[in-house]
C-alpha cells in the first residue's frame, strides 16, 4: 500500500514560541486560591469561631466610628501584636493585601490631603486595620467554621446560605477553571493570537457550568440532609473556656479603649 | 547614646553611614549563609530585646539618663553579624517611628551601637571565656561592659570633633557645641558606672534566664521562640514604664529648644547652634514614645508593644523569603 504524498512529506514544523504567561498566571492564581481554601480546613481550631466573628464585628464597627488617631494607634498596636503570632507566609499574605489596599485608599484621598484635609489620612489607616483584621480572622479560623458560626450571631439563614454556597462555588468552579486552563494550555501549540478570545471562552464556559453545578451542589446538600437551616452551635464545654474568656476580655478592653480615647479626643481635641 | 538629628554634621553622618555599608553587606551575607531559616525569626525577638533594653532608662545623679543596649547579648546568642542586623533594625524602628536617634545620624548610631558594641563586646567575652571557661556569665558581663563603654567613647569622640571641624566665623559651633574635653568625660562618667552596670545586669540576667528556660536557644539549635522567651518579652514590655522614672534627658540628646539653657560641665551655652536650629528633621509618628491623648505610662507600653511586634514581624517576613535548606548529607533521625 502506498502512503499518500502528504504522509510521506518530511515533518518540519517548528511552532513559534508564544508567551503563555497569561495562561500560567491565571492557572497559578486559581490554584493558590483553591489551596488557601483547602488548607484553611486543616487549621487548628484554637479560637472559637463565634468569638472571632463577634470580635471582628466589634473591631470593624469601632474602627469605622473612630475619628481620632489615638484609638487607631492602639488598634494598630493590637493588630501587630496579633500578627506577630502568625508564621511568615501568612504574614506576607495579610500584610501584602492590607498594605496594597491602604495604598490604594491613600491615592484616593491624596487630593483631599493636598487641599488641606489632614483628617482624610485616617482612611488608609482604617483600611489597613479593617482588611488586616478580616484577613487575620481568615488565617486563624477555617472558612467553613466561620460560616457555621454565623448562625450563632443570628445572621439571617439566607445570607449564610448565600455565603456558604458562594465559598463552595468558588472551590468547585476553581477546579473547573483549573481543568479548562490545563486543557487550553495543552492544546495551545505555536503562537496564539487570540488570547482574549481564549480567556473569554473559558469565562463563558465556566458561567454555563456554574449554573449546572450550583443546582447539583444544592441537590447534593439536600440529599445529605440539608433542610435550608444552619443550626446554632451549642456553647458546649469543649475545653475552650480560656480562649473564650480571653476574647471576651479583648472585646471589653477594646470597648474601654474606644470610649476612653475617643472621649479624650472629644474633650481635648487631640 | 542615640545621636539625635543635626548633632553631627551631614559630612560626619555620610562618612559613618558609608563605613556601615560594607558591614551591613557582610552581615546580610553571613546571616544568609549561617543562620538557618527556622532561626531567623529569633533575630527579630533579639531585636525586640534590644529595643526594650533601650527603652528602660536609668537615671544618673545630675539629671542625665542612659540605658543598656543588649548588643553583646545578641552577639553571644546569634553571632556578631546577626547582632549587627538586629540592633540596626531596632535602631531604624526607633528613629523612624519614635524619633529616638536621627534619620541622618542612623549610620553613626549603627556604627556605635550595632557594629562597635556587639563586635568588641563579643571579642572581649570570647577572650575572657578562654581564661575562665567555667564562667560564661562573667565573660558575658565583661563583654557587655567593654562593648557599651567602647561604643560610648566613640559617640563622645563623634560629638567632640564637631566644634573643632564645623564652626562659623564667630567661632560658634554649627552642630554639637561640646569639645572632646567635655564630651568624653560627660559620656564616660555615666557609662563607666551606672549605664555600664545596666548593660552587665541586662546581658547576664537575660542570658542566665535563657540558659535555664530555653537552653536550646543559647546552644544555637534550630529552635523557635518558646513561651519562656515570649514571657520574658512581655515582662520587659510591662516594665518599660519604669524608664519614665528617669526624668532627665540623656547627655547629648537635648532638643534644639533646650540646648541653649543646658549647663552641663560649666555655664549655659547661651546660643543654639545654627545647624541644630535650622537643621532637617523628620516628624516621628510617636515622638519620644508618647501617643497623643494617651497617659504617658500607657503610651510608653503601647510604643513598646508596637516596636516589639514590628521587629518580630519584620524578621518573620524576611525568613519566609529564605528558601528552606535540606542537608542531604545528614543521616535521617527516622519518623
Amino acid at each position: 500500500m502506498e502512503l499518500p504524498a502528504w504522509a510521506c512529506a518530511e515533518e518540519d514544523y517548528h511552532p513559534t514560541r508564544d508567551r503563555e504567561a497569561f495562561l500560567s498566571r491565571s492557572f497559578l492564581r486559581i490554584m493558590e486560591a483553591l489551596a488557601a481554601l483547602r488548607l484553611s480546613g486543616g487549621r487548628a481550631r484554637t479560637w472559637p469561631p463565634e468569638g472571632v466573628l463577634a470580635l471582628l464585628a466589634l473591631w470593624l464597627l469601632l474602627t469605622a466610628l473612630a475619628a481620632g488617631l489615638p484609638f487607631l494607634a492602639a488598634e494598630l498596636t493590637a493588630l501587630f501584636v496579633a500578627l506577630m503570632l502568625l508564621d511568615g507566609r501568612c504574614l506576607r499574605r495579610v500584610l501584602g493585601a492590607s498594605l496594597a489596599a491602604s495604598l490604594a485608599s491613600l491615592l484616593l484621598v491624596a487630593p483631599a490631603v493636598a487641599l488641606g484635609t489632614g483628617r482624610a489620612l485616617l482612611l488608609p489607616v482604617k483600611t489597613f486595620l479593617s482588611l488586616g483584621a478580616v484577613l487575620l480572622a481568615g488565617e486563624t479560623v477555617p472558612w467553613h467554621a466561620l460560616t457555621g458560626a454565623l448562625a450563632s450571631l443570628r445572621v439571617p439563614q439566607t445570607a449564610i446560605f448565600l455565603l456558604d454556597t458562594t465559598l463552595r462555588g468558588i472551590f468547585v468552579l476553581g477546579q473547573e477553571a483549573g481543568a479548562l486552563l490545563t486543557a487550553l494550555k495543552l492544546r495551545s501549540v505555536g503562537h496564539n493570537r487570540r488570547k482574549r478570545r481564549a480567556s473569554a471562552s473559558i469565562a463563558g464556559t465556566l458561567f454555563l457550568r456554574a449554573h449546572v453545578l450550583s443546582a447539583q451542589t444544592y441537590e447534593a446538600m439536600v440529599c445529605r440532609g440539608f433542610t435550608g437551616e444552619y443550626p446554632r452551635r451549642r456553647a458546649a464545654d469543649d475545653g475552650r473556656a480560656l480562649p473564650r474568656c480571653l476574647m471576651l476580655l479583648a472585646a471589653l478592653l477594646e470597648l474601654f479603649l474606644f470610649l476612653w480615647l475617643e472621649g479624650a479626643r472629644a474633650r481635648w481635641g487631640v | 547614646m542615640h545621636i539625635p538629628e543635626n548633632y553631627l554634621s551631614p559630612q560626619t553622618c555620610a562618612v559613618l553611614g558609608a563605613a556601615m555599608v560594607p558591614v551591613w553587606y557582610l552581615a546580610v551575607r553571613k546571616v544568609k549563609e549561617e543562620v538557618p531559616r527556622e532561626r531567623l525569626p529569633l533575630l527579630g525577638v533579639g531585636a525586640a530585646f534590644s529595643f526594650l533594653a533601650m527603652m528602660l532608662n536609668v537615671p544618673l545623679p545630675g539629671g542625665t539618663t542612659g540605658h543598656a543596649v543588649g548588643g553583646v547579648l545578641l552577639a553571644l546568642l546569634f553571632g556578631p553579624f546577626g547582632a549587627c542586623l538586629s540592633v540596626s533594625t531596632a535602631l531604624f524602628v526607633q528613629a523612624l517611628f519614635f524619633g529616638d536617634g536621627g534619620i541622618l545620624a542612623f549610620g553613626a548610631n549603627c556604627f556605635n551601637m550595632a557594629f562597635v558594641l556587639p563586635f568588641s563586646g563579643w571579642a572581649a567575652a570570647r577572650a575572657v571565656r578562654r581564661v575562665l571557661p567555667a564562667h560564661p556569665l562573667v565573660a558575658a558581663g565583661i563583654g557587655g561592659y567593654v562593648g557599651i563603654n567602647l561604643a560610648a567613647l566613640l559617640a563622645a569622640i563623634e560629638f567632640g570633633v564637631q566644634p573643632l571641624l564645623f564652626h562659623d566665623a564667630a567661632g560658634q559651633a554649627l552642630y554639637c557645641p561640646y569639645p572632646l574635653s567635655i564630651s568624653i568625660p560627660a559620656m564616660m562618667a555615666g557609662h563607666l558606672t551606672l549605664f555600664g552596670l545596666a548593660e552587665v545586669v541586662f546581658t547576664t540576667g537575660v542570658l542566665a534566664y535563657l540558659r535555664q528556660a530555653a537552653p536550646e536557644l543559647v546552644a544555637g539549635a534550630h529552635a523557635r521562640a518558646s513561651r519562656a522567651v515570649y514571657g520574658l518579652l512581655a515582662l520587659l514590655i510591662a516594665a518599660t514604664p519604669l524608664g519614665l522614672l528617669a526624668t532627665g534627658t540623656a547627655w547629648g540628646e537635648w532638643g534644639a529648644d533646650e540646648i541653649a539653657e543646658t549647663a552641663d560641665f560649666g555655664a549655659p551655652l547661651g546660643y543654639t547652634p545654627a545647624g541644630l536650629a535650622e537643621g532637617w528633621s523628620l516628624p516621628a509618628l510617636l515622638p519620644d514614645y508618647t501617643a497623643p491623648g494617651v497617659p504617658e505610662a500607657l503610651g510608653y507600653v503601647l510604643c513598646a508593644l508596637f516596636g516589639t511586634a514590628l521587629l518580630v514581624i519584620f524578621f518573620k517576613v524576611l525568613a519566609s523569603f529564605k528558601k528552606p535548606h535540606t542537608d542531604y548529607g545528614t543521616p535521617s533521625t527516622g519518623c
